[in-house]
């Protein structure tokens, strides 16, 4: 699929034309640092890990990730490029892809560039190095999650900001329906449901990232999630064409 | 060049009449993706629950060769209960992974005791 991975280079060169890529990256690497340092409380704990880094990051990327998210198709189908782009020679699903990738790509430079955290932990003391690998595989996941939740909300719209509002809801829905509150709601009223809730959090997913283990389950889950929400923007994208 | 071309790429074999048709087979796929999705992932919590990789350094997640031979040496049959209440597992989520974490163990303990 050769097209995708030109989709998905431009794409990626056209983030860092404009300031999207370093507003993006500035903003994810300034808040990432601040929460570890401050509510995380990096060294209050004493721990060489970088679990309180870990732990904010769902919640960062629940809304930093549909700020990238939301112009993917909303912006092309405002300014009208989105016919351009879908009468190239190259079937509709490997734009989808290629949109996806380059996001994820940039997702995944983004999350490297915190590497400063990772140099002074392993200078403070001796962490577990492969829980970090793991935690970071974890980031990633997550990332893509979002990214293919909120690629297929763009599709829907040409307007950016309900594109972002709807990306931001339901990346919550999936964000928090593994947290304790609305488990226990659900105990209260429906126990199958909290069993369902528990199964489809992106959260609690995470968590056995972050513990170091990397769960043939676990990469099923987020594997089959992109794919069905990439399915998704495919199927929007061929049907509001002519929006 | 495709600009010149009148047909759009993906709707090229559809007669324009046939709109109302294609929304009903593409929620139809949509379904079908959605139970795909949803079967996949029954299928790998039921036949791969623990396949994984673990990169602690200290093999947390992992028996040791120790508990290994233990088990292999077994003579008489043992009875290990785990007492779990669903009902708090699903209220607080950290102990329903948890309890899923030692129902996985004690059933790679089974399977390393032959039986």
């Amino acid at each position: 699929m050769p097209s995708a991975f030109i989709v998905a280079r431009r794409e990626l060169s056209g983030y860092f034309a404009t300031p999207v890529a370093y507003v993006f990256i500035v903003i994810f690497l300034v808040l990432a640092g601040a929460l570890t340092f401050t509510l995380g409380n990096f060294f209050g704990r004493g721990q060489a890990d970088l679990q309180p880094f870990f732990s904010f990051i769902p919640w960062l990327f629940l809304f930093l990730v549909p700020a990238l998210t939301m112009r993917l198709w909303a912006e092309e189908r405002r300014l009208g490029t989105i016919e351009l782009l879908l009468t190239l020679p190259m079937p509709q699903w490997q734009a989808v892809v290629g949109k996806f990738l380059a996001a994820w790509a940039f997702c995944g430079i983004a999350l490297a560039l915190t590497f400063p955290l990772w140099i002074t932990v392993n200078i403070l003391g001796e962490p577990d190095n492969g829980v970090i690998l793991a935690g970071y595989v974890g980031c990633l996941m997550v990332a893509g999650a979002y990214l293919a939740l909120g690629a297929a909300v763009s599709a829907l719209t040409k307007n950016q900001v309900v594109a972002f509002v709807l990306a931001v809801a339901l990346c919550f829905v999936f964000a928090a329906a593994g947290s304790p509150v609305v488990t226990e709601f659900l105990t209260q009223r429906l126990p199958v449901l909290a069993e369902i809730a528990r199964a489809l959090s992106i959260s609690d997913r995470f968590t056995g990232f972050t513990r170091g283990v990397v769960a043939a389950r676990d990469i099923v889950f987020f594997a089959s999630f992109i794919g069905f929400f990439l399915f998704v923007n495919a199927v929007v994208l061929d049907h509001r064409k002519a929006d | 060049m495709s600009a010149t071309s009148p047909a759009r790429l993906g709707a090229t074999t559809k007669p324009p009449r046939s709109g109302g048709r294609r929304l009903w087979s593409s929620d139809l796929g949509l379904l079908a993706a959605a139970v795909l999705a949803v079967g996949v992932n029954m299928l790998a919590d039921r036949l791969l629950p623990r396949a994984r990789v673990d990169l602690t350094q200290q093999r947390l997640y992992t028996l040791s060769d120790g508990t290994k031979q233990v088990l292999a040496g077994l003579k008489d049959p043992i009875t290990l209960r785990l007492f779990y209440s669903r009902r708090l597992g699903a209220a607080i989520p950290v102990y329903g992974a948890y309890a899923d974490r030692v129902r996985e163990m004690l059933s790679e303990y089974a399977g390393l005791s032959g039986g």
